[in-house]
């Protein structure tokens, strides 16, 4: 499915860069705290000195900091997924598109308001017959490796290593349960 | 880019940095929480792995113009250690870290 370039938009935005921020502050928390812990431990500061000048006289700097990565982030989105993670493929890879997506599949996409706006084209999806016939009129060949999914024509992926070790393991299961009454056989292709 | 992201983070670190106490302000944290967005958990990390490695070898692209390993062990070293887990400590797999086969 082609996606366009991710938008970001109405509430969904502030949700998204709340959400972010709260993950850069879970950086910026782990980073104080190893920092002042190390501090105190090398210098023998008492841990409240320690914290002060470790933590205290940071911390709204640090989370303006936060702010700042988390604006040029979102920002930066649109620009970032496309090169990176063409046919949005991979666009869940990307932390922040990770985080609107998950907003976006709780509520936004029961509403109008979705924080990703997939291309809106009007697709006709094909039915079982329909594929049937486009085998029959020579549209498609025994040779291609396609199959209909959800009513569209897709290439089939490579069989992984985890596909190939489920269907083993599959055939391992049920050969025994049969015995001779019908023949089981992982696919040859 | 995650090459890209640690010089980013060296240049950042050695040309901004005003010392305050002990602990120098830098716009490090800035660049680290940043480099975790676009490059996620894995290269995030990675990203800050190399740039305090190459600071331990004393190359210096840490506060100040400094580096080496006693930058790294020394009072403020904690916070150089912790940048590979805060570049990936601000974000995270998406699906729990699952794969789809």
């Amino acid at each position: 499915v082609e996606r366009a370039a991710p938008t970001v938009v109405g509430a969904g935005r502030s949700r998204a860069l709340w959400a972010s921020f709260l993950w850069g502050c879970a950086g910026l928390a782990v980073i104080y705290a190893i920092g002042a812990t190390r501090l105190a431990v090398v210098t023998d500061l008492p841990l409240a000195v320690a914290v002060a000048q470790g933590i205290l006289i940071f911390v709204l700097f640090g989370l303006i900091k936060v702010a700042l990565a988390v604006l040029v982030a979102v920002a930066a989105a649109p620009a970032i997924i496309p090169s990176r993670y063409k046919g949005g493929r991979r666009l869940e890879a990307y932390p922040v598109s990770a985080i609107l997506l998950e907003y976006t599949s709780r509520r936004e996409k029961r509403t109008t308001g979705g924080l990703f706006v997939e291309t809106q084209v009007a697709r006709r999806r094909f039915t079982v017959e329909d594929y049937h016939r486009m085998a029959e009129a020579g549209i498609l060949h025994e040779a291609d490796r396609v199959e209909l999914v959800w009513g569209e024509i897709v290439e089939m992926t490579l069989i992984g290593s985890r596909d190939a070790m489920c269907v083993i393991r599959l055939n391992r299961l049920l050969a025994p349960l049969v015995r001779e009454d019908a023949l089981v056989s992982h696919r040859t292709r | 880019m995650a090459a890209v992201t640690a010089v980013v983070t060296a240049v950042v670190a050695a040309r901004i940095a005003i010392p305050i106490f002990r602990v120098p302000f830098t716009l490090q944290v800035l660049v680290v929480i940043l480099s975790g967005f676009p490059l996620g958990l894995r290269y995030g990390a990675l990203a800050q792995a190399i740039y305090v490695l190459v600071g331990a070898i004393g190359v210096p692209v840490f506060a100040e113009f400094s580096g080496g390993l006693d930058r790294v062990l020394g009072p403020t070293g904690g916070y150089l250690l912790s940048y590979p887990i805060a570049a990936s400590g601000g974000t995270r797999r998406p699906h729990g870290g699952r794969r789809r086969s």
